[in-house]
């Protein structure tokens, strides 16, 4: 006799029991806490580009801190000395030495320098160092100029009537390279030392700010508190208007300023509301460079006396 | 003992008329003295609206400060402005207050003012004006029913 085997009403109840929760764990999907903002749609904002590689200077190529002022020839007794003169100043250019010369020695550059190679009396170039000169853009380096920096001397020799050129110096600049010694070369016959005159002569170049683009230029200016006054800086090379490149607000108090920094062709809008000390004048001053003007930073400057209508009397 | 309350009444009554010339005068005194200042105070705006109006081509030529070439018209122009603000109480229109006042501007200093005596050492805006105001109480009073308030106002950028 078969028995049939029966389950009780509570395993049964408690198979259905686990039967649905397995059913419910199977469709179950994970909760998430609610998100208010879930129903905006993603907005990331601009993008970004990323930071640009960090350019590197090349090798050979070194931030200029003495900049070229004046090839100077002097006469001491027999001897005639060419040499350049510089001046301690970052304009933020750079520079590399790409020909050293001797003295008669051809260069592939010669003629391309902005200031020129000076001649001994008998005719042959003096030694020295061509320079090539760059700017920093975002593209990189640009090359702005050549310039040569002359090393030389000549002494004549007043019985035999031979005149020695001796060697060139290092230039006392870190920046500037040395020129190796014995470059130049011995030689014979009459030599007259160079007039001045025949060296490249060095520029004058001066900065300075007009209240118009072609306005003249203005050591010290009046203007009504408050009242808005348009800058417009300017430069110029032997008495000549050139183009400014850039300029830059180095020192200088104002109210509203349209901006600190700009190129030839923005103006600085300015607003006085405070007035100077008695007897006293605000004074601003810039930092200029022009293309015209290179290794050069030229600095205008101008006062500014606020005045403010009032009643007299 | 004799009674003097009639006699207070009569008095009254004589020297009601008096009383009231003499607060109708104070009145009206105090009122020109009130349009007095305000005439005062639109000759001086318009000056210095006028010394706020400077010449541009000068500045941008020489950096200092020049008074427009139209400064004495401007002057007028803001002084009848300001004048309009008071035009019930003037005996003539503003304009017409504005046009007989005695406007000069001084571009170059220092100089020395011909009417006033005054110095200026900046360049100056000048008004001088008598604007004639009402005064209808004086009139009821036998006094003239208008009056003559006489205005200097000076201006510079300083």
């Amino acid at each position: 006799m078969s028995r049939t085997r029966r389950t009780s009403p509570f395993v049964r109840a408690s198979l259905q029991a686990l039967l649905l929760v397995a059913v419910l764990l199977g469709r179950s999907e994970a909760a998430s806490a609610w998100d208010p903002f879930g129903d905006e749609t993603a907005d990331a904002g601009p993008a970004t580009p990323p930071d640009p590689a960090p350019y590197v200077i090349p090798e050979g190529v070194y931030l200029v801190t003495d900049v070229y002022v004046a090839a100077v020839v002097t006469t001491a007794g027999d001897t005639t000395t060419y040499s350049t003169t510089t001046m301690p100043e970052t304009p933020g250019t750079y520079a590399r030495v790409v020909d050293m010369v001797g003295t008669g020695g051809d260069s592939t550059f010669d003629g391309s320098s902005f200031n020129g190679r000076a001649r001994l009396a008998d005719g042959r170039a003096v030694a020295g160092t061509y320079y090539e000169d760059f700017v920093l853009t975002a593209g990189g380096l640009v090359s702005v100029n050549v310039v040569f920096f002359q090393d030389d001397s000549d002494t004549r020799q007043r019985a035999a009537g031979a005149t020695a050129a001796s060697g060139p110096e290092a230039p006392s600049s870190p920046d500037v390279p040395a020129l190796p010694s014995g470059s130049s070369e011995r030689t014979t016959g009459s030599l007259e030392p160079r007039a001045p005159d025949e060296t490249p002569a060095p520029f004058a170049a001066s900065a300075s700010v007009a209240l118009a683009p072609l306005g003249p230029s203005l050591d010290s200016i009046e203007v009504l508190r408050g009242r808005s006054v348009r800058l417009w800086l300017r430069a110029t090379r032997d008495g000549v208007a050139i183009p400014v490149r850039t300029w830059r607000l180095v020192t200088g108090s104002t109210d509203l300023l349209s901006r600190r920094e700009g190129g030839g062709a923005d103006p600085c809008d300015a607003i006085w509301l405070t007035l100077p000390a008695p007897g006293s004048v605000w004074t601003l001053r810039f930092e200029v460079t022009s293309e015209l003007a290179p290794g050069r930073t030229l600095m205008a400057t101008i006062g500014v006396a606020v005045r403010s209508p009032a009643l007299g009397e | 003992m004799r009674r003097d309350g009639g006699s207070a009444a009569v008095m009254v009554i004589v020297l009601l008329p008096f009383l009231l010339a003499v607060v109708t005068g104070v009145v009206q005194l105090g009122t020109v003295r009130v349009l007095a200042s305000r005439v005062a105070a639109a000759a001086d705006l318009a000056a210095l609206a006028a010394t706020d109006d400077q010449d541009q081509a000068e500045l941008v030529r020489t950096g200092m400060l020049h008074l427009a070439p139209d400064a004495t018209a401007v002057a007028r122009r803001f002084f009848a402005l300001n004048l309009a603000q008071i035009a019930e109480h003037l005996d003539v229109t503003p304009e017409a207050a504005a046009a007989e006042a005695d406007v000069a501007a001084f571009p170059i200093a220092p100089a020395v003012d011909p009417l006033t005596g005054w110095r200026y050492d900046r360049p100056t805006v000048r008004i001088a004006a008598s604007v004639p105001v009402r005064t209808p109480a004086f009139g009821m009073l036998l006094l003239p029913r208008t009056t003559l308030v006489s205005v200097r106002a000076a201006s510079s950028a300083r």
